[in-house]
């Protein structure tokens, strides 16, 4: 069966009215968990606002130049391994409706020139997608619009597929524990390291993790993140899980981030996730200068769309700040519950 | 006149951590304001449930909510048309007025109902004294030589008929447009000044922008202004809030040059007179500072230059996109391009096993060749119960594939229902694997570079000089392999004990060895523990010396490298190739399946 690209490629207009098109091409946006997530709420909060039911995905790749010029280590001999990498990440989005993935320019152009053709509402507009613009970082204007109108953001979910298999995990291997995911972030452990002085202290990290395992037998932590961004020493440490160590992926971690109790990190990808999610968090050593793309002062304890268990911390972690702020979290039910 | 009616207005954007008390000042006026109005501008932090509260307790307080921020101009010109009252203050969160503000001003415009406004000024008399009426043009006319009463914005009673008079407060001049309104006011009406502090000012306002002073020097310019423009020249405080950017916007405007004399003279003084300089060192100063003035204007200029290509260079992408996209539609319409794109459909239900990530390689060996002129799209269709369908490995083989250049993941639209058109990828299916098939292998595999790196430094530092073979076993729904391992185990060790010089690399995921109670498997590397994906995994069984294990993704990788080995699938007919060493078998026990392995080792000749 032969199809025109453009009728492949393009939502129906349902009952509901159209679905939103996200366009996300990496000609010149990021390869990043956080920036893709964040683009995933705002897509969500521009949908919800159009009145759109779904989201539709658009992913675009030219082989041939396959990166933007900030991830110039990105080139169309390893630009799969990229790829393949944050492919996760697009699941996490409880509006989405399809994904396209699109690595022929031709199709690329023809998919474009449909959902102009429908009037589909799309992410970016038109005309800044063809200007080839997206400004980094991506701040929480949209969200917190969104959230000022309509006093909550839609928040993202464990990828779909995998919100079971977490659940099913748990209850095998973690029943009746507290479960923190941390995220310490590591980048100088990496093959491309970057922006190196926001890596936490990992002694520190060790410590807290220690002196946890003694107080609180029942809580037990993930480490999430790329395999090669942690240290050996936590192998040994008896109340810490690694999910790269069993073959897991980025959606397993997604996955597990949703459905524990707590997350723990420096400001990094996972930590995007845990913003724009339901679960507690700690995100520690946040840059001055995000701030004001987060529409928030220097130093604020939340977000404004943030709930009570969620605290933001400006300054570098240590292990009596990162205990302070776990028990501020693990001892929370039972405060109020007395 | 006498019982003069007075409103409040609060403008509030962001403010909650100050707004509490702003209103608590308000509403503590020692004489009440008559109407307390509230702006807010779009706020998102906690300042809605404050006014809400302050609302609700006091019957004079009401609120005016923009739904998104507008901005100071249009906030004012809003809250303008609805103040109905005699006297009018303006205030914003950031400002505190003090408890006799009211007090004091009202019965001071009672006294003068002719005066425009009434405004603290603490430098002329004693805290306490009367406060003192400045008939029109007076209030502009200094007192005392340097004093020339400039009108602060926070602590001024304006009455509303005058404010009217001259335009209200003007739309063009941001953060200022209250003062600049308020001068024109006293100008025109007279003034009232009371000697005593009546309100705080905010902390920092700033100065105003050189396009709110633009603003500003245009009103000046206008014959209309001509009484306020006389003001300023006698009283050149009144620039003080705009006084940033005001010369150079002076310079700029033919008209305005008595103004920008008169003001450079004023500012040189009164820099000269503030640093305590002499003549001669003042002007070493000025030079060096116009010296860096032209450096910095010339950087500059040379980053307005550089960001204008910049942007202008986006702009003719843009056009060359937007040119592009139009030359597709045109082909389009004259139908040349209906036949480029191969549409094919796969579906899955319920959950992404082994055989289903198989079949995803398995379903490409029917496409032809594209030649690189058409692009294939493949479809998936998820549409069934999507909350079982793990889909992180059939997305790294749409990454890995060369066949399919586009693909569609479809969650919420029904698959299209024609058999024909699409493929069942939980479906059973018997791999002939003719040489053909064989030779179309490699397209479902794309070098894989990262991989590839991956897998071969791994042997080189694991493995150095052993025979590396690839294992894969059965997996269960999570892709985890299960009780097989046990099985295979102590056979793996068997032959180990003979052949000391093999490695085995177990390419599926395991949870063995990660509770206590069990030890680390001795005789298998399980890589993908080891933070192999399931390309590199890929990558690994395609680097190995052999194979064994089932046909799965990994055996076809393998297969599509020609390693020796032995291949186990149930719905293919047993056959052998001794010339490749090769076995692919419906059944295999594992003691079976090592004695087929046995015959390559021994062909090979592993190193003992």
């Amino acid at each position: 069966m032969v199809k025109a690209a453009g009728d492949l490629a393009c939502p129906d207009r349902g009952a509901g009215g159209p679905h939103f098109a996200g366009i996300i091409d990496f000609s010149y946006q990021h390869y990043a968990l956080g920036d893709l997530l964040t683009s995933q709420v705002n897509l969500a909060c521009l949908a919800l606002e159009q009145h759109c039911r779904g989201l539709d995905l658009y992913i675009i790749v030219d082989p041939r130049a396959p990166a933007a010029r900030a991830q110039s280590f990105i080139t169309p001999d390893n630009y799969l391994t990229h790829l393949d990498n944050v492919f996760p990440a697009l699941l996490v989005s409880p509006m989405l409706r399809s994904i396209r993935l699109i690595r022929d320019p031709l199709t690329a152009g023809l998919s474009l020139l449909s959902l102009i053709r429908r009037r589909v509402p799309m992410w970016p507009r038109l005309f800044d997608h063809l200007r080839r613009r997206m400004t980094y970082p991506l701040g929480h204007a949209i969200i917190n619009r969104f959230h000022g109108r309509h006093g909550y953001i839609p928040t993202l979910g464990a990828p779909r597929g995998y919100a079971g298999w977490a659940r099913r995990f748990i209850e095998q291997h973690h029943a009746g524990q507290f479960l923190v995911c941390i995220n310490p972030r590591q980048s100088r452990l990496t093959s491309t390291p970057a922006v190196t002085y926001r890596d936490a202290p990992l002694e520190e990290w060790y410590e807290f993790l220690r002196g946890v395992g003694r107080r609180y037998p029942d809580v037990h932590f993930f480490m999430l993140g790329g395999f090669a961004e942690w240290e050996h020493t936590l192998l040994r440490l008896p109340n810490v899980s690694i999910p790269r160590t069993m073959g897991l992926t980025l959606a397993h971690e997604l996955a597990l981030l949703a459905a524990s109790d707590l997350f723990m990190g420096t400001s990094s990808g996972f930590a995007t996730m845990a913003t724009f999610s339901n679960v507690a968090y700690v995100i520690t050593h946040i840059e001055p200068f995000f701030a004001g793309y987060a529409g928030v002062a220097v130093d604020a304890e939340r977000y404004p769309f943030a709930g009570a268990n969620q605290h933001l911390v400006w300054q570098r972690e240590d292990a009596r700040l990162l205990l302070h702020y776990f028990q501020r979290v693990h001892e929370a039910p039972r405060r109020a519950a007395s | 006149m006498t019982g003069a009616t007075t409103a409040i207005v609060l403008y509030n954007f962001n403010g909650a951590r100050e707004l509490r008390a702003s209103l608590d000042a308000i509403l503590g006026q020692t004489r009440p304001a008559d109407q307390i109005l509230v702006i807010d501008d779009g706020s998102i932090d906690d300042s809605p449930a404050i006014i809400d509260a302050a609302v609700a307790s006091d019957p004079r307080v009401s609120v005016v909510r923009n739904d998104r921020n507008l901005g100071l101009p249009a906030s004012r010109a809003r809250a303008l048309a609805m103040v109905v009252t005699d006297y009018l203050v303006w205030t914003t969160v950031h400002e505190r007025l003090l408890p006799t503000l009211l007090e004091t001003s009202l019965s001071a415009l009672e006294r003068h109902p002719e005066a425009g406004l009434c405004f603290a000024h603490v430098s002329p008399g004693p805290r306490g004294a009367d406060p003192e009426y400045l008939p029109p043009p007076a209030a502009a006319v200094p007192r005392t030589p340097g004093d020339c009463l400039p009108v602060s914005g926070g602590s001024v009673v304006v009455r509303r008929s005058a404010l009217l008079a001259v335009g209200g407060y003007p739309s063009d001049l941001d953060a200022h447009a209250d003062a600049f309104a308020y001068l024109v006011v006293a100008v025109r009406f007279g003034a009232c000044v009371a000697p005593e502090r009546l309100a705080l000012p905010p902390a920092d306002t700033g100065p105003e922008g050189s396009r709110g002073t633009a603003a500003m020097l245009d009103l000046l310019a206008q014959p209309a202004f001509r009484d306020v423009r006389t003001a300023f020249r006698r009283c050149l405080e009144y620039f003080l809030p705009w006084r940033t950017p005001t010369l150079r916007v002076e310079l700029r405007r033919r008209r305005l040059w008595d103004l920008w004399l008169a003001y450079a003279l004023w500012e040189s003084r009164e820099w000269k007179r503030s640093r305590g300089l002499t003549g001669g060192r003042a002007a070493v100063m000025v030079a060096v500072r116009m010296v860096r003035g032209v450096r910095t204007w010339l950087r500059g200029r040379l980053v307005a230059l550089a960001r204008a290509g910049r942007e202008g260079f986006r702009t003719a992408r843009a056009a060359g996109a937007g040119a592009q996209l139009m030359s597709y539609a045109l082909a389009q319409r004259l139908g040349w391009l209906d036949a480029r794109t191969g549409a094919r459909l796969v579906r899955v239900r319920g959950p992404v096993t082994q055989d289903v990530v198989r079949n995803m390689v398995a379903w490409q060996l029917d496409m032809p060749p594209s030649g690189g002129a058409a692009a294939v799209h493949g479809r998936l269709c998820v549409a069934e119960d999507p909350e079982s369908v793990q889909l992180d490995r059939l997305l790294s083989l749409v990454c890995l594939s060369g066949n399919l250049q586009n693909f569609d993941i479809l969650f919420e639209e029904p698959c299209p229902a024609t058999p024909a058109s699409g493929v069942d990828l939980g479906a059973r299916r018997s791999l002939a694997l003719a040489p053909a098939e064989i030779a179309r292998l490699p397209r479902a595999f794309l070098p894989h570079f990262d991989g590839r790196r991956t897998a071969t430094q791994y042997l080189k530092i694991a493995h150095p000089r052993a025979f590396v073979v690839a294992l894969s076993l059965s997996e269960d729904d999570d892709g985890f392999v299960g009780e097989e391992l046990g099985k295979w185990l102590p056979h793996l060790h068997r032959l180990r004990r003979e052949a000391p010089g093999v490695a085995f690399c177990l390419l599926n995921r395991t949870m063995l060895g990660r509770d206590d109670d069990q030890s680390p498997p001795a005789d298998i590397s399980p890589v993908r523990s080891l933070g192999f994906s399931l390309a590199d995994a890929v990558a690994l069984a395609q680097a190995a010396d052999a194979f064994i294990g089932r046909l799965d993704v990994f055996g076809l990788a393998a297969t599509a490298a020609g390693r020796p080995g032995v291949y186990i699938d149930e719905a293919n007919v047993a056959r052998a190739d001794a010339e490749r060493a090769v076995w692919f078998v419906s059944e295999a026990s594992p003691e079976a399946s090592l004695d087929m392995l046995r015959v390559v080792l021994g062909r090979r000749r592993p190193p003992v």
